[in-house]
C-alpha cells in the first residue's frame, strides 16, 4: 500500500505529464481510506471535480464525493479572507487594498502571491479547526503548471531578503516554519517517460532539493509502457513482423521508435534517481483500455496505489 | 508597426512538438527566400544541435542563409532575465548603476519571477524584434505550453502590474524621487511640481502609508528604489506589450494550434481557441502532430489484428505483443479525438495531419534538410485547406 505520512502532499510537474490526474487519484485513494481529504489546485478553473461529473467548484471547498472535498484557489479572496477574516482590518481592506491601483501593485510585489497562497495552505493546516471548526486529515496541492509551480518554495527566502517588518513577515515566519516541518509537509513529481519531462524533472528535483533542503518523497512515473513488457524481451523487431506490414513499414518503423524511446526514457529516469528517490511507475492504461474515462483512470490508480509495496 | 512583418504564433499543451514543427516552418520559409526570425523557447537538446544552439543567444543570430534567393534564418532562444539585463545596459546606464542594480536584492527576485513569467513577458520580447531587426519578413514564435501562453491578450493587467504608470509614479514618489532625466549617461534633476501633482502626491502618499502597516514600509522603500532604477526599461516594455497585443490582432497574423493524439492536448487546443475567439482573434490553424494517417488506420493490415482489449498484468507481454497493443490504440484515439474536436467547430478538413512518419520528433539527429522537409509539408497542406 502507497504510504505518505505527511498531511501535506504537494504534487509538482510541467503540464500535459498528468498532474491533476495523479493529484486527483491521490485524494481519492486518501478519502477512500476514510481521511478527510482535499485536493487544492490553483488554476484557471476546477479540473478535478468535472472528472466525477461534477461541477466545477470555486475558492470555497466542497466535498464532492464522501472525504473528497475540492477547492481552486483564488489570490484575491484570499487576500480578503486575510485581511478582513485573519488580521481583522475590514476597513483597511475596503479603502486600501480594494483600490485598484493597489490590487495591481500586490500582484506585482514579487513574491506576495505566492505567500498569500501557501498562507492560505498554512490556514487550513493549523488554523481552520480552531477559527471554523473543521480539519482536513490529508491536503494534496496540484501546483500550478508554470513559473510559479516551482518558484513556490523560494519565496519564504525572497520575503525575508526584503528585511520586512509587519504582519507580512510574521505570516512568512509562520509560512517557512511549516514548510521546513518534514513530518507535515511533503512533495511529490509527476514526469512521463519522454525526452523532455526528463530533463525537466531532473531540473525540478534539484530545484526542489536546494529551495526544501530535502528530496521529494516520491516520483510517480506516469504513462509507462514498459510495465507491461516481459522482463528481457528483445526490443528488436524482426522482419517478418516488418514484413507484415509491406506497405506500411514506416509507420510501423515510426510507432516502433516511439515505444522503444518510451522505454529508454523510462530506464534513464529509473536510473538517475536510482536509491535516491522512489520511483513509482504507472502504467499507461489506454494499452488496456482506449477508451477509458477520466474517472475509471482515477479509480484504477487508486487500485495500483493499494497494490503497491 | 512594421506591417511588413508577418507574425506566426505556435500555441499547446507540453510535450506537442510545437517547438519542433514551429522551427521547422521557420527554416522552410527562409529556404524560400525570405527573411525570417525565430523565437523559440528552451528547446530540447536534439532541436538544440539541429539549430546549432550552442551559437545561438537571446539577441539572436543569423544562423543559416540562403545567398542565391536572400532568404536566412535568424534565431534567438527566449531568456528574459537576459533580455532585461540587455534593455538596462541598452538604456546607458554607469557601469556603477548597473551594479547596484544587478545586486539589489529585489532585482534578483524579479529577474527569478520574470525568468518563471515566459508567458507573460514573451510578446514584450516579440515586439522588441522589430526594432532590432525591422526588415523581418516572417517572425515565428513558439510559445509556452498550456493555456497562460495567452494570458498577455486576455490579462494584460497581469504583466501591467508590473509596470502600470501610475502605481509607479506613486511608488516614485513615496520613495521621495525628484523627477530626473538621462543626459550623456548621467541623471539630471529637473523639478516641475506644480500644486495638481502635490495633491496626488500627498493622497499617494496616504494609501501607501497605509499599505505599508501590512507589509511594513520597507517593502514600498525597496520596491520604489528598484523601480527608480528601471523606470526607463519599465515604460519602453510597457510600450511593446501594447505592440504585440495590438499586432496579435492583425489580420495578417496567424495562430496555430499544435496537438497529438493526446486527449489533454486536445482539451488545451480547444481552450485556446475559445480564449482567443472570445477575444476576436480568428486565423486559427490546426495541427495534429505525430498522427497516425488514415490509409494505415483503415488498412486491412491493421483492421485483420486482433484487437481484443483486456486487463495486462505487469511484465507479460513480449515486445511485439506490447507493439501490436500500442498500434491498435491509435484507431480508437484518433476517432475519439476527432469527435471531440467536431464537437468543438473544428472539422476534420480543417486540421493538417502531420503524419508520425513525417514528424521529426523521433530522429536521433536531425539535420537541417529535415526541418525543411517538415516545414514544406505544413505549408503545402495549409495552402490546399486554408
Amino acid at each position: 500500500m502507497l504510504k505518505f505520512d505527511q498531511k501535506v502532499i504537494f504534487v509538482l510537474g510541467k503540464g500535459g505529464v498528468g498532474r491533476t490526474t495523479i493529484s486527483t487519484a491521490l485524494g481519492y485513494y486518501f478519502a477512500k481510506q476514510g481521511l478527510k481529504t482535499l485536493v487544492i489546485q490553483w488554476a484557471i478553473r476546477d479540473f478535478v471535480s468535472p472528472i466525477f461529473d461534477k461541477e466545477p467548484v470555486g475558492h470555497k471547498h466542497k466535498e464532492i464525493l464522501p472525504n473528497l472535498s475540492v477547492m481552486n484557489y483564488d489570490p484575491y479572496i484570499t487576500l480578503q479572507e486575510y485581511f478582513v477574516e485573519h488580521l481583522h482590518m475590514t476597513l483597511f481592506f475596503k479603502f486600501i487594498i480594494e483600490n485598484p491601483q493597489v490590487k495591481k501593485l500586490i500582484q506585482a510585489a514579487p513574491g506576495l502571491d505566492e505567500l498569500f497562497f501557501l498562507g492560505r495552505i498554512f490556514w487550513l493546516v493549523e488554523l481552520a479547526k480552531e477559527e471554523r471548526g473543521y480539519e482536513f486529515d490529508k491536503i494534496i496541492v496540484d501546483a500550478p503548471a508554470t513559473g510559479h509551480g516551482s518558484a513556490l518554495f523560494g519565496v519564504i527566502s525572497t520575503i525575508s531578503n526584503f528585511k520586512l517588518e509587519g504582519p507580512l513577515v510574521s505570516e512568512a515566519t509562520r509560512v517557512a516554519k511549516m514548510l521546513d516541518d518534514h513530518e507535515k509537509i511533503g512533495t511529490v513529481v509527476v514526469t512521463l517517460p519522454e525526452e523532455l519531462p526528463y530533463e525537466e524533472t531532473i531540473d525540478l528535483v534539484d530545484l526542489i532539493e536546494k529551495e526544501m533542503k530535502r528530496k521529494p518523497l516520491a516520483i510517480f512515473l506516469n504513462k509507462s509502457v514498459y510495465w507491461y513488457l516481459k522482463e528481457n524481451s528483445h526490443h528488436n523487431l524482426n522482419d517478418e513482423y516488418l514484413n507484415r506490414f509491406y506497405q506500411f513499414k514506416n509507420v510501423i518503423r515510426s510507432l516502433d521508435l516511439d515505444l522503444r524511446r518510451k522505454i529508454y526514457y523510462e530506464h534513464r529516469t529509473k536510473e538517475f534517481f536510482h536509491q535516491t528517490i522512489k520511483t513509482i511507475i504507472l502504467p499507461e492504461l489506454i494499452l488496456e483500455k482506449p477508451e477509458i474515462t477520466p474517472e475509471q483512470k482515477i479509480k484504477k490508480l487508486v487500485e495500483l496505489f493499494e497494490l503497491y509495496e | 508597426m512594421n506591417k511588413k512583418t508577418n507574425l506566426h504564433i505556435f500555441l499547446g499543451a507540453g510535450g506537442v512538438g510545437k517547438t519542433t514543427v514551429s522551427a521547422s516552418y521557420a527554416m522552410y520559409l527562409a529556404s524560400k527566400g525570405k527573411k525570417t526570425g525565430l523565437l523559440s523557447i528552451d528547446p530540447a537538446k536534439r532541436l538544440k544541435s539541429a539549430l546549432n544552439a550552442s551559437h545561438i543567444d537571446e539577441e539572436g543570430r543569423i544562423f543559416w542563409s540562403n545567398t542565391n534567393n536572400g532568404g536566412y534564418l535568424r534565431v534567438a532562444i527566449l531568456n528574459l532575465p537576459d533580455s532585461l539585463k540587455r534593455w538596462i545596459i541598452d538604456e546607458g546606464l554607469t557601469e556603477e548603476h548597473q551594479k547596484q542594480l544587478f545586486e539589489h536584492p529585489l532585482y534578483k527576485t524579479l529577474a527569478e519571477k520574470i525568468a518563471s513569467a515566459t508567458e507573460t513577458l514573451a510578446p514584450v520580447r516579440m515586439a522588441e524584434w522589430l526594432e532590432q531587426y525591422p526588415e523581418t519578413e516572417e517572425l515565428i514564435i513558439d510559445t509556452a505550453p498550456g493555456l497562460h501562453a495567452v494570458d498577455f491578450i486576455i490579462r494584460p493587467e497581469k504583466l501591467m502590474a508590473f509596470f502600470d504608470s501610475k502605481i509607479l509614479q506613486w511608488i516614485k514618489w513615496f520613495a521621495g524621487e525628484k523627477k530626473w532625466k538621462w543626459v550623456d549617461g548621467k541623471k539630471e534633476v529637473i523639478q516641475d511640481q506644480n500644486i495638481f501633482q502635490k495633491i496626488i502626491r500627498q493622497s499617494a502618499k496616504g494609501i501607501l502609508s497605509a499599505l505599508g502597516k501590512a507589509g511594513g514600509e520597507n517593502i514600498l522603500l525597496t520596491l520604489g528604489e528598484l523601480i527608480l532604477l528601471m523606470d526607463q526599461v519599465f515604460y519602453k516594455m510597457v510600450d511593446r506589450l501594447e505592440e504585440s497585443r495590438k499586432w496579435i490582432r492583425d489580420t495578417n497574423t496567424k495562430v496555430y494550434f499544435v496537438f497529438t493524439l493526446r486527449d489533454d492536448s486536445v482539451s488545451v487546443a480547444i481552450e485556446l481557441k475559445q480564449i482567443l475567439e472570445k477575444n476576436n482573434i480568428k486565423n486559427f490553424i490546426f495541427l495534429l502532430n505525430k498522427s497516425v494517417p488514415d490509409s494505415f488506420i483503415n488498412s486491412k493490415e491493421v483492421m485483420n489484428m486482433n484487437n481484443i482489449f483486456s486487463e495486462i498484468k505487469p511484465h507479460s507481454l513480449e515486445y511485439e505483443e506490447l507493439l501490436n497493443r500500442y498500434i491498435q490504440s491509435f484507431p480508437i484515439l484518433k476517432n475519439k479525438i476527432l469527435t471531440k474536436l467536431e464537437k468543438y467547430f473544428i472539422p476534420k478538413n480543417n486540421i493538417i495531419e502531420i503524419p508520425i512518419i513525417s514528424s521529426i520528433e523521433n530522429y536521433e539527429e536531425l539535420k537541417i534538410s529535415d526541418l525543411i522537409e517538415l516545414g514544406s509539408y505544413i505549408e503545402q497542406k495549409n495552402k490546399i485547406m486554408y
